[in-house]
């Protein structure tokens, strides 16, 4: 599904030049529950981003579903994540002027192809697959930070994607939402969704199937887990 | 890449996001739009004025006259008039090989004559004219009759009045036709009196040199020369030309049979008021010239209003773009987001600037008398226009926005 081979990437301004990932390989297999975990700094949430094609990298090769990245547009590059990848972001990213229903059918919009009633249709199947459908019409901020992050994942889901990328899904919420968030993640890992998921914390990591540790740009370590579940 | 009527509910959505900053925005193009408007329906008024009021001295007129600067230096000024009865029946006799249609001795008191009634005085323009005289300058009659043939060979003492005259001269208990009246204490019989006529913006900007139309006395001119020194001198021709085009040929025409009459050397000179009108068109065109470039600067600060609305806009919204790119809007996708919403500001400004615009000009209309000249050419510009500034003013926020690194841009707070 994922191929990272030899990535590197790093950020240059005119005082300091940094390079954030020093030769990254990493190959994800549809799936697979992936945390990626390290100290700040170690460049794991670059590392998403790259994964996520939201950045690009300096070096190395990187094959998405059997696509070469690096070749892409910025165009394709929309599509992809338009149509293949879902973000859960960790301070939620809900459109503030959008109610539910049109946060988590925008996907569908930029997906484009997607009649309107049926774009609503299954923003609605969504939202009452995460236990929000009674709350179609609220705005974000009218809803509790378990409720937005709910609906973050309804809009990742929204398009059936490939790869879901979450970035420290529970940095904002309390430790008991963090852990419906965290239950709702497995049970679509049960089934079949692959995850990629950035977390500094040991008990959130221990869900996934298996743990990517970085340390300054590099794999550290990398160890399949028996579920917790 | 999203549907168009997404895209305008997004932006709609956006703009209601921000109330007060929008209407400020749609304020700014309101007013340019308002003001293109205006300086558009005065100058189609301010010409039709100009030319209904032009009209009333003969649209296809022109003047013969001596041009009295043809003696040179050091010898005695030669004198006469250098028209006179034999030259009008001269050129009466050609009129229709010279391309006239017809033509009006025109001849002016050589002192202050005093106009009277009993003890009414009054001061008007006194003229001699010829009978065509009505004719020519599309003078109508509301009592009487105009000059016969007769008159003006009989040198008969009878007089047209216009109604300022007639207002202040005659006894108001009497028809005015066939009541007496003195000039220069001479005897004249009221036979006619003249329609009011406006010439009001003419006189407000000068070209109508100060004469007004209601304040003039006619009488034969052949009367009014034989009370002067000169019997049959005449001051001026006015000529009607059968085509308004050919009118300084006809004028340079009878110029030349002119001085071929007068070998002692006598100039003339001669006017057409085509070239008057030529003049008016250069200061009315320059005029609109003035506002319309005011009108553009307002709409060009509007635009600039609307491109700094965008601008705050798209910095508020960083993190918002962000998110969009990263759940797969394209660079096309934001760009057009930020468009719209800048169009439709501007085009929002442009009705409501048309409806203000339309309603001042039918205030205008009424209360300076200007007639109202709808314009649909002018409506469909001042709406194509202010499409364009939203467009041209929304761009490079649009752009900045289009082009943001979707990583940054989630990083903004």
């Amino acid at each position: 599904m994922i191929e990272l081979a030899d990535i590197v990437k790093g950020y240059r301004s005119a005082s300091l030049s940094l390079t954030v990932l020093r030769g990254v390989s990493l190959s994800i297999a549809r799936g697979e529950f992936v945390a990626i975990m390290g100290p700040s700094g170690s460049g794991k949430s670059t590392l998403l981003n790259v994964i996520g094609c939201l950045d690009g990298f300096d070096a190395g090769g990187y094959r998405f579903a059997g696509e070469d990245v690096g070749t892409l547009g910025t165009d394709a590059l929309a599509a992809l994540r338009a149509r293949r990848l879902g973000f859960v972001f960790q301070s939620f990213n809900l459109i503030s002027q959008l109610d539910a229903l049109g946060n988590v059918a925008l996907p569908l919009v930029y997906a484009g192809d997607v009649a309107r009633a049926d774009r609503l249709e299954r923003a609605r199947r969504g939202l009452a697959d995460v236990g929000l459908a009674d709350r179609l019409h609220h705005r974000p901020a009218e809803l509790s930070g378990g409720q937005r992050q709910r609906v973050a994942i309804a809009r990742a889901l929204v398009n059936d994607p490939d790869v879901i990328i979450a970035d420290e899904p529970t940095g904002n919420l309390d430790s008991a939402t963090g852990k419906e968030v965290m239950a709702m993640f497995e049970r679509l890992h049960a089934r079949g969704r692959t995850i990629v998921m950035v977390t500094h914390e040991v008990e959130v990591a221990a869900h996934a199937s298996r743990r990517v540790t970085l340390r300054d740009g590099r794999v550290v370590e990398d160890v399949a887990m028996c579920s917790a579940a | 890449m999203s549907a168009p009527a997404d895209t305008l509910t997004q932006a709609l959505r956006a703009l209601a996001a921000h109330r007060l900053r929008t209407a400020l925005s749609v304020l700014g193009i309101t007013i340019g739009i308002a003001a293109v408007m205006a300086v558009v329906t005065i100058g189609k008024g301010g010409n039709y004025l100009v030319f209904s009021e032009l009209e009333t001295f003969g649209l296809n007129s022109a003047w013969v006259y001596r041009d009295r600067n043809d003696t040179p230096p050091g010898e005695p000024q030669r004198e006469g008039s250098g028209i006179d009865a034999a030259d009008v029946t001269a050129i009466q006799a050609r009129a229709a090989r010279l391309g006239i249609r017809r033509l009006t001795p025109l001849v002016y008191p050589d002192r202050n004559m005093s106009i009277a009634q009993g003890n009414r005085r009054v001061d008007a323009d006194l003229s001699g004219v010829g009978a065509a005289h009505v004719d020519i300058v599309n003078d109508e009659l509301v009592a009487g009759r105009g000059f016969h043939a007769v008159d003006i060979t009989a040198r008969h003492a009878v007089a047209l009045l216009a109604p300022d005259v007639a207002a202040d001269l005659l006894d108001p208990q009497q028809p005015g036709v066939g009541q007496d009246i003195r000039i220069d204490g001479r005897r004249f019989r009221v036979i006619g009196l003249l329609a009011p006529k406006s010439r009001d913006f003419l006189s407000s900007i000068g070209s109508a040199g100060g004469q007004s139309a209601n304040d003039r006395l006619l009488v034969p001119w052949t009367t009014l020369a034989s009370m002067g020194g000169e019997p049959d001198g005449v001051d001026s021709l006015q000529l009607e030309v059968v085509d308004f085009g050919s009118a300084q040929r006809v004028t340079d025409r009878v110029r030349s049979l002119l001085k071929r009459r007068h070998p002692q050397g006598l100039e003339y000179g001669g006017e057409t008021m085509a070239s008057y009108i030529a003049t008016t068109d250069r200061i009315l065109g320059g005029v609109a010239i003035i506002g319309t470039v005011a009108a553009s600067i307002s709409l060009l600060v509007g635009g600039m209003g609307i491109m700094n609305m965008m601008g705050t806009a798209v910095l508020e919204r960083t993190r918002e773009i962000g998110v969009r790119k990263a759940i797969g809007a394209t660079e096309r996708d934001i760009m057009a987001q930020f468009l719209v919403e800048a169009a439709l500001i501007s085009v929002a400004g442009g009705l409501l600037g048309l409806l203000i615009g339309t309603a001042a000009s039918v205030v205008l209309a009424a209360v300076t008398g200007f007639p109202l000249v709808p314009s649909p050419v002018a409506i469909l510009a001042a709406l194509a226009v202010s499409v364009l500034v939203g467009l041209l003013s929304g761009w490079l926020p649009a752009r900045r926005a289009a082009r943001m690194h979707p990583v940054e841009a989630l990083r903004a707070d």
